[in-house]
């Protein structure tokens, strides 16, 4: 991906986070995933429980959620196993959708946003016990 | 780790592979494998799920729950994104039909991350292997 691509996507996205989801919106979302986080990816509710058990997450586990967008799927699967969470994406108005989101699910004391692309994090190695990214690379 | 992705299907001719790409997302396009970069990252215990099937059902519903409201989602994006969202849809959802495109589920760890799971060292992995979800 270029930059010139990188900021395009971004631009994008910005456009698409700072607008709250339509009941129309969020409905469809619920009756082709099975949620209502504002994705419209391909990862359903089901494929991030199969996540979910193949990674064998639990309240002792710290994830990373790339490329999270407005939070699907990393605040369900916290508010799923209980894990901590931290949330990585690069448009801004999609990690405060997303924290706002925490706050009212109150997952906010175990929930994180952070502004970072995949290629720079900003973590230590060893900083997290799993690492998810789903409908990035689509 | 653990992450969801669009491949091509392998074997393909070179058109095929072309007419993948050009029908996938830009990732699809990628000169290496999933599992080539898995294991020069460190993690040698992979485990990959084709999800083909759910992925053709979730483009389709897509496009079917979303074609009566066109009018009242595309006023919420940028000049014409929805529309361009939707022809890719109906492009990505031909080439699925065709056999071009596959989803998969990776997971894999490192030898740090079984050690963390207290997954004796020695215990075979998992390996490459096809499951259906």
């Amino acid at each position: 991906m270029t930059v010139r691509d990188e900021l395009q996507a971004r631009a994008l996205f910005q456009q698409r986070y700072g607008n709250r989801p339509s009941l129309t919106a969020r409905q469809i979302e619920q009756r082709v995933i099975g949620g209502d986080w504002g994705a419209n990816g391909f990862t359903t509710m089901a494929q991030a429980d199969t996540l979910a058990g193949g990674l064998g997450l639990s309240a002792a586990d710290r994830l990373l959620d790339l490329g999270s967008g407005r939070g699907w799927p990393g605040l369900y699967l916290a508010a799923r196993t209980g894990c901590r969470v931290v949330l990585a994406d690069l448009p801004l108005e999609g990690l405060r959708v997303a924290a706002d989101r925490a706050a009212e699910e109150g997952l906010a004391a175990r929930t994180a946003v952070v502004v970072a692309a995949a290629s720079g994090l900003p973590f230590r190695a060893g900083s997290f016990d799993a690492v998810i990214h789903t409908d990035v690379l689509c | 780790m653990g992450f969801y992705t669009i491949v091509e299907s392998p074997g393909l001719s070179p058109a095929a592979r072309r007419r993948a790409r050009a029908a996938g997302p830009r990732a699809v396009a990628m000169r290496s494998d999933h599992h080539r970069l898995l294991a020069a990252a460190g993690f040698r215990d992979v485990t990959e799920i084709d999800v083909t099937d759910a992925f053709a059902a979730t483009a389709a519903a897509w496009l079917a729950e979303t074609e009566p409201h066109v009018e009242e989602l595309a006023r919420l994006e940028p000049p014409g994104a929805f529309a361009q969202r939707q022809a890719d849809r109906r492009h990505m959802l031909a080439a699925i039909h065709a056999g071009l495109l596959r989803r998969v589920l990776l997971l894999a760890r490192t030898d740090e991350g079984r050690r963390r799971r207290g997954i004796d060292a020695t215990a075979p992995a998992f390996g490459r292997r096809q499951e259906r979800a």
